[in-house]
């Protein structure tokens, strides 16, 4: 791996950092989210600051160039993340949809009490 | 709308009526309340199969014994409301289906909703040994035994209660009996199931991957039954 390019993916691991800590510090990122996506990024910094650490592993799996495992590693993380997500927008819809009808519901009686009175 | 209910009420059946709004924006809500409805309103559009589950949750929170299942868009005919309400008080089964194919009717189906039918037809056969003929009937009579199992959140996950939903309770053994009812071309509103592109196959793929998913389901719960014995 050239030094450009180790410069490079260490400089937008760190860009994308501040971005992520900037976020948590507005309160627009939860913790838990915010912890998986700097997790990523520090595997990042330390695997493009040890490129010889890389040549090994893509010696080993038979990658003839190395920096395509970096984003073979990157697309197995994201794909990972992107499934996380699904999960949880799962969840959050079937909390909305109970919600609704609790409120739904909610509302229906406080009508008929009130009707009643 | 405002006519099913009108005719519902003048058929002074001994029976609530409850209108479930799935968030609709056209004063529809607001038009059944004045008329002295009972209405559930859904404060946003959260699709057919949740309006299903708040009549389930209603009925639960009023403990009714029998509710029946009938869509607002003049496609039910509300003169076959006797005919499902003596046959889920009086037979012995705790569902019951209003059935389109089970009278000679002037229904209009087009050939690929006919295909489809047929189709999970074979597969209801299939997988329960019951012969279902309509399985995209709305028309529909529960026991209390059977609808209170559907209120929690984690146990009625379909996005289109159809084929699957059947399915389901054959295979927790319940007993489901269709009746001949009669059915018109909808008034208004759009069909689930929309005639056009791709939509009828994604459907039918997403129906069949619901019902893989009833069967593995019950398979583990019948093994978590099996080791507990």
């Amino acid at each position: 791996m050239n030094s450009v390019l180790q410069l490079f993916l260490i400089g937008c691991a760190l860009l994308f950092s501040t971005f992520v800590i900037r976020l948590l510090v507005k309160n627009k990122i939860g913790e838990r989210n915010s912890v998986i996506w700097l997790g990523g990024l520090l595997i990042i910094i330390l695997l493009s600051s040890n490129p010889s650490l890389f040549d090994e592993a893509a010696r080993i799996l038979g990658i003839d160039y190395p920096p395509s495992l970096l984003f073979f590693i990157s697309c197995l993380v994201l794909l990972t993340f992107n499934l996380y997500q699904t999960v949880q927008i799962t969840k959050l819809t079937i909390k909305i949809k109970d919600i609704s009808q609790y409120i739904a519901l909610s509302q229906n009686e406080e009508r008929h009490d009130s009707n009643d009175d | 709308m405002e006519s099913v209910v009108l005719t519902l009420k003048k058929l002074n059946y001994p029976f609530d009526i409850v209108i479930v709004d799935d968030g609709s924006t056209d004063g529809t809500a607001k038009k059944a309340i004045d008329s002295g409805s009972s209405v559930v309103s859904h404060p946003t559009n959260l699709g057919y199969s949740a309006a299903i589950q708040t009549g389930f949750k209603y009925a639960e929170k009023k403990n009714y014994p029998y509710v029946i299942f009938f869509d607002g868009d003049g496609q039910h005919d509300p003169n076959s409301i006797i005919d499902m309400m003596e046959a889920i008080t009086l037979e012995h089964v705790d569902v019951v289906i209003g059935s389109r194919f089970l009278q000679d009717g002037d229904m209009k189906i087009g050939v690929s909703k006919r295909m489809a039918i047929i189709f999970f037809q074979h597969i209801i056969y299939l997988t329960t040994k019951k012969r279902i003929t309509d399985p995209t009937s709305g028309f529909k009579a529960y026991k209390a035994n059977v609808y209170k199992l559907f209120t929690k959140p984690n146990e009625f996950f379909y996005d289109l209660p159809d084929s699957n939903f059947i399915i389901d309770i054959l295979l927790r053994k319940h007993t489901i009996l269709e009746i001949p009812v009669n059915m018109f071309d909808r008034q208004n509103g759009k069909s689930k199931i929309h005639n056009t592109g791709i939509k009828p196959f994604i459907y039918m793929a997403q129906t069949l991957l619901s019902i893989l998913i009833v069967i593995i389901k019950k398979k583990r719960i019948l093994k978590i039954g099996g080791k507990l014995e």
